[in-house]
């Protein structure tokens, strides 16, 4: 069988598995292993089973992975979220939409220190819709900002995805979990942009009822108000300057800021307020440390699965295929490279986002560094467009986790992002019109 | 046959906590590895190979539990809205050729441990350190994590009354299924 062939074989193969409700994981490695068997033979493909366990674990700038995990997870422990929105909430409280600001602000932060977008969506979900839905929020206006806000956890550093795509291209994992945070910054501004727009176009009233955002509802001042929880905020702020502070200045390595990072967010649980209604500390400490190693687990074995996928694509010249392709398009670089973003969208509503990740950059950054395309830049620019499948239905993780939390119907989950989709066009428009957005601050580190 | 189920069920859970452990011995090395270089202006030596070591441990110690959990990341939307037979065919098949890959990868990573222990295989930094049991870690991992998705299947074609109260997936979210970061 040719290349060509067996390519066509093993993608058909892959999305039939998933399609059954394999893991993905074993999707890719058994339809990789297929194509190994059709090009070469039953030996070679056992020899690369046999070696990319080992491999793809076996590696010391990989232990970061676990540490940033067990960091986000002790945070939810933690309690900082709460605690970063009542203050966020405080700050805010003023301006035209000021509780969808907060809410915007403290995933944010949140994202700082957790990592991940479900945990972000989920933690902030629990605190922030109900409040925002007494305040007169229509339910899918409150659960999209919360859902679309959440999708900053994979932008933000730590951010886990831009991990694997270090892992997957051999690009510095400091730069590119430095590279989030300006794109990162920029995204939340325009959301609370939008918000406050919308509140203040409420106000004049413009704009369909349904849906009309309302001003800050106007709040009794109590005359003893309680005080506000400054710690949370200063407790974020420390594991923020010691994580992306360490690795901007060169102090420690990104594996060391992790394991650091991980042990202060260790010892904030031990030492720190227990939170109302914690199940206690031994079992927070047992529940974060199963949660961390289940999860560490579940990455690699897509890393794993896509290990041996990859050797498939090595060995049948998928890339340079690809490559040889789209070089031979009549079309201007940026022109492909806005074409293989966009194709990343669709995706994006069928697959997993590291599942998605794993697939796609061996194939797509040979062809952005033909391009002359910064892989930095493109990380960021990839992150992106996957943060878009995050809250796109009929995937969309995180209108799921947001549902799920807030007991509100998906499909309004669904409807409430939609306007956030069209701002975060407008952020992708700009991070592609200037490239130093994503690229000036890794330029500057140590 | 209950009987095999309970304590393949007791081997995944002890074999995540030593995940569990091994996450927290990371966590010690790489901070150790700081202190010391701030203290002492040296490396520790050993502490790249423990590390390594660590997560072949997080990882494959961990791998049982994950399938006893039904934990893995996949997507679930088709098969959820498959009609019935249909989608108990879709899954007992995709669970069929789980335990055949799982078995597959078992063997094939049980060669190269056979291989390294018989060679003796090191890797030379500041410390000699044995790769073998690393490598013998990541089969016994597989090993189980294959025995646990087998009775998986044992249960779900119906064969087996049940694994662990815990051994259900959850059914609750449409979409995808797993972590998800």
């Amino acid at each position: 069988m040719g290349a060509e062939a067996a390519i066509a074989l093993v993608l058909v193969l892959m999305m039939i598995l998933i399609i059954m409700e394999m893991p993905i994981a074993f999707a890719m490695g058994i339809s990789g292993a297929v194509g190994l068997i059709v090009l070469r033979d039953v030996d070679y493909a056992t020899n690369i089973l046999g070696a990319v366990p080992f491999t793809q674990t076996s590696t010391f700038s990989l232990t970061v992975i676990p540490m940033f995990i067990l960091m986000g997870v002790l945070v939810v422990k933690g309690d900082m979220a709460r605690q970063v929105f009542a203050v966020a909430s405080h700050l805010f409280r003023r301006i035209p939409g000021g509780l969808g600001v907060s809410t915007v602000m403290a995933c944010a932060s949140f994202s700082a220190v957790s990592g991940s977008s479900v945990a972000t969506s989920a933690t902030m979900a629990k605190l922030s819709v109900g409040e925002m839905r007494t305040r007169g929020y229509p339910a899918s206006l409150a659960t999209g900002i919360v859902a679309s806000a959440g999708t900053l956890g994979v932008l933000i550093p730590p951010s886990i995805m831009m991990i694997i795509y270090a892992l997957l291209t051999g690009e510095s994992t400091g730069k590119l979990l430095i590279a989030g945070i300006l794109p990162g910054i920029l995204t939340a501004l325009a959301y609370s942009t939008y918000i406050s727009l919308s509140a203040a176009a409420g106000r004049r009233g413009k704009g369909d009822d349904r849906e009309r955002l309302p001003q800050q509802a106007p709040q009794r001042e109590p005359r003893a108000r309680p005080a506000l929880p400054w710690g949370g905020l200063a407790r974020v702020g420390i594991l923020f300057v010691i994580v992306i502070g360490g690795i901007y200045s060169g102090v420690f390595t990104v594996t060391e800021s992790a394991a650091i990072g991980a042990l202060t967010a260790l010892l904030m649980v031990l030492f720190g307020k227990r939170p109302a209604r914690s199940p206690g500390l031994v079992e927070d400490m047992k529940d974060a440390l199963s949660q961390s190693a289940q999860t560490t687990t579940t990455i690699f074995a897509i890393v794993i699965g896509s290990g041996i996928l990859s050797a498939f694509f090595v060995i049948s010249r998928a890339p340079q295929m690809l490559t040889l392709w789209i070089g031979g398009l009549d079309l201007d670089p940026s022109v492909i490279m806005a074409l293989m973003l966009l194709m990343i969208v669709p995706l994006g509503m069928f697959l997993e986002s590291i599942s998605m990740m794993v697939i796609v950059v061996p194939l797509f950054y040979p062809i952005a560094q033909e391009l002359g395309f910064d892989g930095i830049w493109l990380g960021v620019m990839m992150i992106k467009m996957i943060e878009l499948g995050l809250v796109t239905p009929p995937i969309g993780i995180s209108c799921y986790v947001v549902s799920g939390t807030s007991q509100v119907p998906v499909e309004q989950v669904f409807r409430g992002v939609i306007p956030f989709l069209l701002v975060d066009a407008l952020v992708i428009a700009c991070l592609f019109a200037f490239p130093a957005i994503a690229t000036w601050l890794p330029s500057t580190m140590n | 046959m209950n009987a095999v189920a309970g304590v393949v069920g007791g081997v995944a859970k002890v074999m995540a906590i030593l995940s569990a452990l091994a996450t927290v011995t990371l966590m010690v090395a790489l901070t150790g590895e700081v202190a010391t270089r701030f203290v002492a202006g040296r490396s520790l030596p050993g502490m790249v190979e423990l590390s390594e070591t660590c997560l072949v441990v997080i990882v494959f110690f961990g791998f049982a539990y994950v399938a006893l959990q039904k934990a893995h990341i996949r997507m679930t939307l088709v098969a959820d809205n498959a009609p019935g037979r249909l989608f108990r065919a879709m899954r007992l098949t995709a669970t069929l050729l789980s335990v055949a890959f799982l078995a597959w990868l078992a063997y094939a990573t049980g060669e190269r441990a056979i291989a390294s222990f018989q060679s003796g295989e090191y890797k030379f930094g500041l410390l000699q350190w044995p790769i073998w049991p690393a490598r013998w870690a990541i089969t016994v991992g597989l090993a189980i994590a294959t025995v646990v998705t087998a009775i998986v299947l044992l249960r779900e074609a119906g064969l087996l009354a049940g694994l662990a109260t815990d051994g259900r997936a959850s059914e609750s979210s449409p979409g995808s299924r797993g972590d998800g970061r």
